[in-house]
């Protein structure tokens, strides 16, 4: 009997599995936390799980926008054409046959900005081509044709960065080496419609320029003479403006 | 008299015994429910948790962001789209590169400059020609490793 009531004493002192709490028989103990031993990992480990959810979050997000995004979309392509019909039209678009599909009211213009019609294409000529793309049906309806010659579109500039090893003081030519291709030279001419800009886009001088100092230049090349460049504009990565002197 | 005496002294030891080990148990089970979590620690070599080392860890241990690819580093154009066609003269060109690089932007006929900002954007407002425009955009960051992006837009007011 009285190791019976023991026992049920022992089993009553357990928290866990109390029945009858007696915490005035108790002293009040405050538990101690310890010191976390490094709390910088934590928020490593804290920053990895952000980053992770942020990347989940924009992959979930990159699959909607595909799955809500249509998949038509108004476009202009262009190209050479290969084949004409008066119901067919077929160009060289990224050294690919594309066959374009025409839509019942096409209108078609000339290079004289004039209004023309299919029949009047020739093959060969360059065209813009408007119309609705259709990225899942691998199709291109096309709702405006424009005859375009896209040679004179092309951009027939150069950017290139380097340094000038050598400044004329006869004419005004420089000659520039790029940064990452030493085996090369710029022999490049200025003139009266040259750009001189700072990094910070303030007009210089051609003076301003000088021998060892680092630039970009835009540049047209020379149709007379190659390795040889018009500057269109150059822009001096290593220009300080002079201290203005004050006044004592 | 003696049996009581025997009978009281042993409720007594027990009564005594009991109380402590109740009060002991009592403890035991309270330093169990609220010891305190012990907070993982990666590793022993674990490098210093700077930014730029823990998303480093990140890359090695789960293969998904992809921080030290050149893609973060190289030009890119977040609008227009390659071969879009707009009905405004004036385009906005945004993007991104390396951080305080030089861009340059270059049409057939006109040209623009602009630097991308500490955080590598940058916004650029052209004029466009009706028709096609062939647009190029070089970028040249401080060490002068340029990077290139060209693309078409149409600027056309016809209805499509």
């Amino acid at each position: 009997m009285i190791f019976l009531l023991f026992a049920m004493f022992l089993l009553s002192a357990s928290p866990a599995n109390a029945l009858v709490k007696i915490p005035t028989l108790l002293p009040k103990v405050e538990p101690t936390i310890e010191a976390t031993p490094t709390a910088t990992p934590t928020n490593t480990v804290s920053d990895d799980i952000q980053k992770i959810r942020e990347v989940v979050s924009q992959k979930v997000k990159e699959k909607l926008m595909q799955i809500i995004s249509p998949t038509t979309s108004k476009k202009s392509i262009a190209g050479k054409i290969i084949e004409v019909t008066d119901k067919s039209l077929s160009i060289e678009y990224h050294n690919e046959t594309r066959a374009l599909q025409l839509d019942p009211t096409l209108t078609v213009i000339d290079a004289n900005r004039n209004k023309s019609s299919l029949a009047k294409l020739k093959i060969g000529q360059d065209i813009l081509v408007l119309g609705i793309d259709d990225s899942q049906a691998n199709s291109f309806l096309a709702k405006r044709i424009i005859v375009t010659d896209l040679s004179k579109l092309q951009i027939k500039k150069t950017v290139t960065a380097g340094k000038i090893v050598d400044i004329s003081k006869t004419s005004s030519l420089l000659t520039l080496v790029p940064t990452h291709n030493k085996n090369t030279l710029f022999q490049i001419r200025m003139d009266s419609k040259t750009e001189f800009l700072s990094v910070s886009q303030v007009k210089i001088k051609q003076a301003d320029i000088k021998s060892g100092h680092r630039i970009i230049a835009i540049l047209r090349p020379d149709e007379k003479a190659t390795k040889t460049y018009n500057a269109v504009r150059l822009i001096d990565l290593d220009y300080k403006p002079e201290p203005t002197p004050t006044k004592k | 008299m003696f049996k009581e005496i025997t009978l009281a002294i042993t409720l007594g030891a027990l009564l005594g015994f009991g109380l402590t080990g109740g009060y002991l148990a009592s403890q035991k089970s309270k330093k169990t429910i609220r010891q305190p979590v012990p907070t993982p620690v990666l590793s022993e070599t674990s490098p210093e948790p700077t930014s730029s080392s823990a998303i480093n860890k990140i890359t090695d241990d789960t293969k998904v962001i992809d921080t030290t690819s050149a893609s973060e580093s190289a030009l890119i154009i977040t609008s227009p789209k390659n071969e879009e066609i707009v009905a405004n003269a004036l385009l906005e060109i945004t993007g991104t590169a390396t951080p305080n690089s030089q861009i340059i932007i270059n049409t057939s006929l006109k040209h623009y400059q602009t630097t991308s900002s500490d955080k590598g954007d940058f916004k650029l407002e052209i004029e466009l020609e009706s028709g096609l425009n062939n647009i190029q955009v070089d970028a040249f960051d401080p060490d002068d490793n340029q990077s290139t992006a060209n693309f078409q837009v149409t600027y056309s007011t016809a209805k499509i």
